[in-house]
């Protein structure tokens, strides 16, 4: 992906992180389900979660 | 020639990016017309993680990164100053827009990274400072519009630049420049109508700069003629300064209808763009300044150059549909069904309340009445009115609040009101920035950040979330609470939680409920039905 955009070519190549098809579907499943935010529609940010949680 | 990297900060990150970013564009065409080379990164389209912006910085060697936003993108800001510093320390790191303009001096002192700033508006500071750079100048003394980082550190101020006085004198913004049909494309939607909505390819113009009205939440920010310089007894800048009661002074400038419609034909045959969302302040404002010509003549250019939209069976159209801004006092019958006729599908206005009370301190010289009759005016002339709505303000109390959803029932309006925020800049500021310091006491040293203001500035957002309160009568947990009830017309628990807020704050039933003493003798009791 070219990040910048200028009246000159800059050589170098961006590189993102490649989302497998299962990333790409949580990142979808995420942006909407945000939307939709309320009463019983509740998400999981499964990155945010602590795992190492003590209780 | 200058290399110039520009970098658009995220701004509304709850938000898709809709908007390219017209100020920075500008610059941007500007300094390729002045023979530059220039890049563009859009961070706010592309919203990329901290490694790519890295790699995105240390793509080559500029003279000058220069960042610029309003104040609610400040936090993007912070975090991407120290980015480019880290990887190009040798070059120069300038910010410019409101964010910067609005407290300088305050703004410069928590972002070490930044070697200067852009004070107001930049088309004739950026060839200056370029030309600099070309020659490697590095004192930028003489270049006016900056503020600077002097001996020992001092903050200097360079002299104050003087407004461009012909608009037509710019190039196009360079929306080449932005991820136009990556990002800006696919989020071209606006849920304001139905054209809106169905909107493919949107492109933004700004046909203007200024407004001639002294709304005391409103900020300008120097482009209007709103800033000026303090000077000590020693002739030397101390600081800016912004409205004042009573100490207004305004600029109105706007692009002649030839050059709009050129943009427009421009936007036409490069995108094909479908809509056209004019940024402007106050349509209305340059309307009457030039005493009703203006959209006429727009409206007229639109026709000529087969601009105006015309609706297939699928729902699709030929032509452009476009919005923009209007205000109660300064529409019309005439102007807004001749708008609706060229294709105008919305208006936004800023009626912010529905209460005289209200209205009559808020320095926008509109009414109730006033209101109500430019609603039904723009509804009868086809266009779908936008009525920006507000709470929180200095002198809301349970009856505006009533009075404000009584309006909503009447008039159909679905909305979850803006919270009264006093942004940099703005005359409420200046009015309550020692009561929003008091709200934020400690919360710079609990964030790690330079004082409180900056933790206030740090919070900002768009307004519809609750910041720094202005309201006498209400703290930050009360409106947030009372706009939930509201939103959901429960009227029955305001009323109950009034009786609660009487005893906590002794007044009595039939008293004012309000906490402003000296305004009760001079109240009088409105019924809402």
């Amino acid at each position: 992906m070219n990040f910048l955009k200028g009246n000159y070519k800059i050589k170098k190549k961006f590189k993102t992180k490649k989302l497998s098809k299962e990333e790409e579907l949580e990142k979808i499943f995420e942006e909407n389900a945000k939307k939709r935010i309320g009463g019983s529609m509740v998400y999981v940010s499964k990155k945010k979660v602590n795992w190492d949680l003590e209780e | 020639m200058a290399k110039v990297l520009f970098i658009n900060p995220t701004v509304r990150e709850e938000e898709e990016p809709k908007h390219i970013p017209m100020g920075m564009a500008q610059l941007a065409a500007i300094a390729i017309k002045e023979g530059h080379d220039v890049q563009i990164f859009d961070q706010n389209a592309w919203r990329q993680e901290d490694d790519v912006v890295r790699d995105v910085i240390s793509s080559d060697n500029w003279d000058l990164i220069g960042i610029g936003g309003i104040t609610t993108a400040y936090a993007s800001i912070k975090k991407l100053v120290k980015i480019c510093k880290a990887c190009s320390p040798k070059s120069l790191i300038s910010l410019g827009g409101g964010v910067l303009t609005s407290i300088p001096k305050e703004v410069m002192s928590w972002l070490p990274e930044v070697d200067f700033g852009f004070v107001g508006e930049s088309y004739k500071t950026i060839v200056d400072v370029l030309d600099a750079l070309d020659t490697k100048n590095y004192d930028l003394k003489n270049v006016d519009g900056l503020i600077l980082r002097g001996d020992n550190n001092k903050i200097i101020f360079t002299k104050q630049r003087t407004l461009l006085h012909d608009l037509d004198l710019l190039p196009y913004p360079a929306y080449e420049l932005f991820p136009v049909k990556e990002v800006y494309f696919k989020n071209s939607a606006m849920m304001y109508s139905e054209e809106g909505m169905l909107a493919t390819r949107r492109m933004d113009i700004n046909g203007s700069l200024g407004c001639s009205l002294v709304c005391k939440f409103c900020y300008h920010l120097g482009i209007t003629g709103d800033m000026k310089y303090e000077k000590n007894k020693s002739g030397e800048v101390e600081n800016v300064s912004f409205d004042k009661e009573g100490n207004y002074t305004r600029n109105i400038r706007f692009h002649s209808p030839d050059y709009i419609i050129n943009q427009a034909v421009y936007l036409k045959k490069k995108y094909d763009v479908n809509f056209i969302y004019f940024l402007d302040e106050n349509f209305m404002t340059m309307d009457v300044f030039s005493k009703r010509t203006w959209l006429r003549d727009i409206c007229k250019g639109w026709k000529e150059a087969g601009l105006v939209p015309k609706k297939k069976k699928d729902g699709t159209w030929d032509g452009v549909y476009w919005s923009g801004t209007s205000h109660a006092t300064l529409c019309n019958p005439e102007v807004l069904g001749m708008m609706a006729k060229h294709g105008c599908s919305h208006l936004v206005y800023g009626y912010e309340h529905f209460d005289d009370r209200i209205l009559k301190t808020i320095g926008k010289g509109s009414n109730r009445k006033t209101n109500l009759r430019s609603f039904f005016w723009t509804l009868k002339a086809g266009i779908r009115p936008i009525p920006n709505q507000i709470i929180g303000f200095p002198n809301e109390d349970f009856d505006s609040l009533r009075m404000q959803m009584k309006a909503w029932d009447d008039l159909g309006i679905v909305t979850k009101p803006h919270f009264a925020t006093a942004y940099p800049g703005s005359l409420w500021f200046t009015e309550y920035r020692d009561e929003i310091l008091n709200q934020y006491k400690g919360q710079g040293k609990k964030l790690g950040l330079h004082d409180d203001l900056e933790a206030y500035i740090y919070d900002l957002g768009d307004a519809s979330r609750v910041s720094g309160v202005i309201s006498k009568n209400f703290n930050a947990v009360e409106l947030v609470g009372l706009r939930e009830m509201m939103l959901h017309r429960q009227y029955d628990k305001i009323d109950q939680y009034e009786k609660e807020w009487r005893r906590k704050h002794n007044i009595k039933d039939g008293e004012p409920s309000t906490l402003i003493r000296e305004k009760i003798s001079k109240f009088k009791k409105i019924e809402v039905a």
